[in-house]
């Protein structure tokens, strides 16, 4: 600009809005519009592999109607209760371990061993349980060396190995969450814990759990999420033995090429989802206020 | 806190094991990639490298292979110039709607990636965009892009507002400013970004099945194969990925932690 | 050339979300002077240094830079520069290339810049430094950068916002010390913004103090420090006792507890309730009945408490009532509840208006020294 020109820099905010426009503009073609056109096709139908034009709800209807969707949705929400029950019992005594009893300098190392799996091919960890848990697998073949067993367990393809899948899937992520929350805990307020008496078990019911129930209940929000739309895990270690929800959303668009009733299907997962969020987040306002009473 | 030495030792117990359970199926995968024997199992025949000369003499997962990785970096540099110009904007956008907009910008991160892979199939149904990389890389930039966003975000915000008005005042202009002042302070933070949406959308299975189209990807062809069972092929595929994944993804954590 | 106007702000405003932070404020600064905008935080003295560099523009009001209007100028196109508080180095540059950033978007010639840079280095003590990195240098190091920095671009007039904010008391008086010199050795204009009254007073050959927004006094430090025309600039500046009572137009000074000062008082004669201000320094303690003849007013006291400062001693004394604060070169003898005798000279007492009970500068918490 010229020297000459004399100019209001108070626009100057309003232009540099503007280089949110590259982000915003993708997100809203590619995401919101998208979204807009799910929830629109779910009150559609299809005829000849065309979609129809006039509103229905007869996906719905019969999804509501039909017992084996009823039946998966069970089986998902399950699932996912159990995998976020085991991750969080696995992850927290191992943050906690990274935390407080692994030295500072070693702490960084041993994250990025556990985390960094996370980000890496899901496909490929839930392809090294094949060989784990196989019938040939190491496990079998360890078990029986040891003497535990004669004949070979059949874990793969079973819901055990759904299990299993899925909470190597996610145990990264939740070991993280929960080792940031941890990390931020005053130690001063452990000292005080103690020399007030308060045994290490006491200091863990009364300072850290509560002081860490926010990360806790975001971490296991999200896995939670990741858990019951995931199908991977379900169709290859579970061999489909048991259908979940995903996976029939996936049916109907590979082997039905019906999109109205998959879009239909994912909303009502999402629903589901969404509304045991929901009485999560009751769970967390409650954890919150504990939280300020005991600050007091 | 300190710690009775009893207390120590189970946890260190506790951490490795840990460790054996998130490591193990996969250094397991990485052995038998070298084991002679057809069946990945034991006793171990002797060592071998021609699971990797059988997956580099396939034509399918070359193909693939390259498919993913121009994918990934297409992705990942969308991504990153999204997320920077978009944190860049934030900087200087004094709304009381920022906190909303990063909320809305992030939640494509929660949204499940069946819904959106299924989204994203009708969306580009109805636009008529046939189903190609280019799809998947449209619709990996739409969960990449807030990634990137808040990682460049997070060290964008370590730079002092002073770092500006003291460019300005000594003659510089608003690009002048970015290019000399903010984006060489970022860089950490960008190149994380860069590496970290490269392995995701390198490794990413769910919405790449659902609009990929006929140009299958890695993880769609691998998806294809593992069904079938256990090969030693696949084992090689698995390290290789593997192996490529873990260091950028190192890479990006040390770069992340390193303060400045 | 005399008198030449390097800043001229006149009648400025700004506001922030309906609060006014600085209000119809009017000032002028001479070339080669170094004045200081001195006042607690939240004074507006920021905001009115960020007005000068054009980094906010003014609601209303001009800003005139050596006679040129600038009030809409964005700060690059200003012969301002700025030393922030935090240095605002570049820290993935070398040092050199940090002075040498100005000088770069101006498009000086690369001989001419390197010469320049080895000058600016020179000036501030840092010669051979260019190639390290800010990160490699002390606080105080840093501070000389961002110094050198700004004034490589020879402005008109170099800003200084609390630029020894962040540095430990031994450097500080080091780097007073140095700044002052390097201003007087340049003529530059010099404006600095500071909470520290004793930094101000050091430094500045004029003080501004600064409170809700405008400028309560302009002066030399001395007449500042003197002659303060207001409770605030006069406990601002350093302790002060005072006393409150009424002031008559004839100078002279009466109060409910001290009764009748009589000689003159500094201070502008006015009528009505006046608040009169001692220095602890011009305040003595004398035995009782060894009173100084010399001086009009002498009143009997008690010490209520000693505090023992090292250079000196402050000694608390109640005097009718009052608290009176008496400073003492080295240790003193008189311990407390011992009885003595106070007295000061009249001529260096002042008188200021009663800012009234609602004004915080009268009990005297806003303003800890």
């Amino acid at each position: 600009m010229s020297p000459l020109e004399p100019v209001r820099h108070r626009g100057a905010s309003n232009r540099s809005a503007g280089w949110l426009l590259p982000l915003s503009g993708w997100m809203v073609i590619f995401y919101l519009i998208p979204l807009v056109f799910i929830i629109g096709t779910s009150f559609r139908t299809m005829v000849n592999y065309q979609l129809t034009s006039e509103f229905t709800m007869q996906n719905y209807l019969a999804i509501f109607a039909e017992p084996l969707y009823w039946k998966a949705l069970r089986v998902s929400l399950l699932l996912a209760v159990k995998v976020v029950a085991i991750t969080t019992l696995i992850a927290y005594p191992l943050a906690m371990v990274l935390v407080f009893i692994v030295p500072k300098r070693w702490r960084t190392f041993f994250l990025i061993l556990i985390i960094a799996p996370f980000w890496t091919s899901y496909l490929i960890r839930a392809y090294s349980w094949f060989i784990v848990l196989g019938n040939n697998g190491i496990l079998n073949l360890l078990l029986k060396s040891l003497g535990l067993i004669g004949q070979p367990v059949q874990i793969l393809y079973t819901g055990t190995a759904t299990t299993i899948g899925l909470v190597h899937y996610l145990l990264p992520i939740m070991t993280l969450t929960i080792y940031t929350t941890l990390e931020n805990i005053d130690p001063k307020l452990l000292e005080a814990a103690n020399d007030l008496g308060a045994g290490g078990l006491r200091s863990f019911f009364h300072v850290i759990l509560p002081l860490s129930a926010g990360g806790l209940v975001n971490g296991m929000m999200f896995i939670y999420i990741l858990a019951f739309a995931d199908f991977v895990s379900p169709a290859t270690l579970g061999g489909q033995t048991e259908r979940v929800f995903p996976q029939l959303i996936v049916d109907a668009v590979q082997w039905n090429i019906n999109w109205p009733l998959a879009s239909a299907l994912s909303i009502v997962m999402v629903a589901a989802i969404f509304l045991v969020l929901l009485v999560l987040s009751l769970f967390r306002n409650i954890g919150s206020r504990e939280n300020g009473g005991s600050g007091k | 806190m300190k710690q009775s030495p009893k207390l120590k030792l189970v946890g260190w117990i506790y951490l490795i094991l840990a460790m054996i359970f998130v490591l193990g199926p996969i250094l397991v995968t990485i052995a038998f990639s070298f084991n002679l024997d057809r069946f990945s199992s034991l006793p171990w025949r002797g060592f071998t490298l021609q699971w990797y000369e059988k997956m580099f003499s396939n034509e399918d997962i070359i193909h693939s292979l390259g498919n993913s990785v121009m994918l990934g970096v297409c992705v990942s540099l969308t991504a990153v110039l999204l997320g920077f110009t978009g944190a860049y904007g934030l900087r200087h956008w004094k709304s009381k709607w920022k906190g909303a907009y990063m909320l809305a910008s992030i939640s494509p991160l929660a949204v499940p990636w069946t819904l959106m892979g299924l989204a994203l199939l009708i969306f580009f149904n109805r636009i008529n965009l046939p189903m190609s990389v280019v799809t998947v890389w449209i619709s990996h930039v739409v969960f990449t892009a807030p990634l990137a966003l808040t990682i460049i975000n997070a060290r964008m915000q370590t730079i002092p507002k002073s770092m500006e008005n003291a460019a300005w005042d000594l003659g510089a202009g608003s690009l002048q400013t970015m290019f000399l002042v903010i984006l060489p302070q970022t860089l950490p933070g960008i190149v994380a970004a860069a590496l970290l949406t490269f392995t995701i959308s390198f490794d990413e299975f769910i919405i790449a099945w659902f609009v990929c189209g006929f140009d299958q990807t890695l993880p769609v062809y691998i998806y294809s194969i593992i069904r079938s069972g256990v090969s030693p092929t696949i084992n090689a595929i698995g390290t290789m990925v593997f192996c490529i994944s873990i260091t950028l993804v190192s890479i990006a954590q040390v770069l992340q932690r390193k303060k400045d | 050339m005399p008198e030449q106007i390097d800043v001229q702000l006149d009648q400025v405003t700004k506001r922030y979300e309906g609060r006014t932070v600085v209000d119809r404020l009017s000032l002028s600064v001479e070339r080669g002077t170094f004045l200081s905008i001195l006042g607690p935080s939240g004074c507006g003295k920021t905001t009115t240094l960020r007005m000068i560099g054009g980094f906010i523009t003014p609601d209303e009001g001009s800003v005139r830079i050596a006679g040129e209007d600038v009030t809409d100028l964005p700060p690059s196109a200003r012969s301002t520069s700025m030393v922030f508080q935090d240095y605002a180095l570049f820290p993935h540059m070398t040092v050199a290339d940090n002075i040498g950033f100005g000088l770069r978007m101006q498009r000086v010639k690369r001989p001419e810049a390197r010469e320049r840079i080895e000058k600016a280095l020179s000036m501030v003590g840092l010669a051979g430094y260019g190639r390290r990195k800010p990160s490699q240098l002390s606080g105080g190091q840093r501070q000389r950068i961002a110094l050198a920095r700004s004034l490589v671009l020879h402005p008109t007039i170099l800003l200084l916002d609390e630029p020894l904010g962040a540095l430990d008391a031994q450097i500080r008086k080091q780097m007073q010390f140095e700044l002052k010199q390097l201003q007087t050795s340049l003529g530059q204009t010099f404006v600095y913004v500071t909470h520290d009254q004793e930094e101000a007073m050091t430094m500045s050959d004029r003080v501004a103090i600064m409170r809700g927004g405008v400028i309560e006094q302009l002066g030399t430090p001395d007449e500042v420090y003197d002659h303060p025309r207001t409770l605030f600039v006069a406990q601002f500046l350093g302790e002060c006792s005072s006393v409150r009572g009424r002031c008559e137009e004839n100078g002279s000074f009466f109060s409910d507890t001290l009764g009748r000062l009589h000689g003159r008082i500094t201070g502008v004669p006015f009528s009505g309730p006046a608040v009169l201000c001692i220095r602890p320094e011009n305040i003595v303690f004398s035995p009782r009945g060894a009173e100084r003849t010399d001086h009009a007013f002498s009143r009997p006291a008690v010490i209520r408490q000693r505090m023992f400062k090292g250079l000196n001693t402050w000694l608390c004394a109640d005097c009718c009532g009052e608290r009176i604060i008496c400073e003492v070169i080295g240790k003193s003898a008189l311990r407390e509840g011992d009885e003595i005798s106070l007295s000061f000279d009249p001529q260096n007492a002042v008188i200021v208006p009663d800012p009234g009970e609602e004004d915080p500068a009268v009990s005297g918490q806003e303003v800890e020294a």
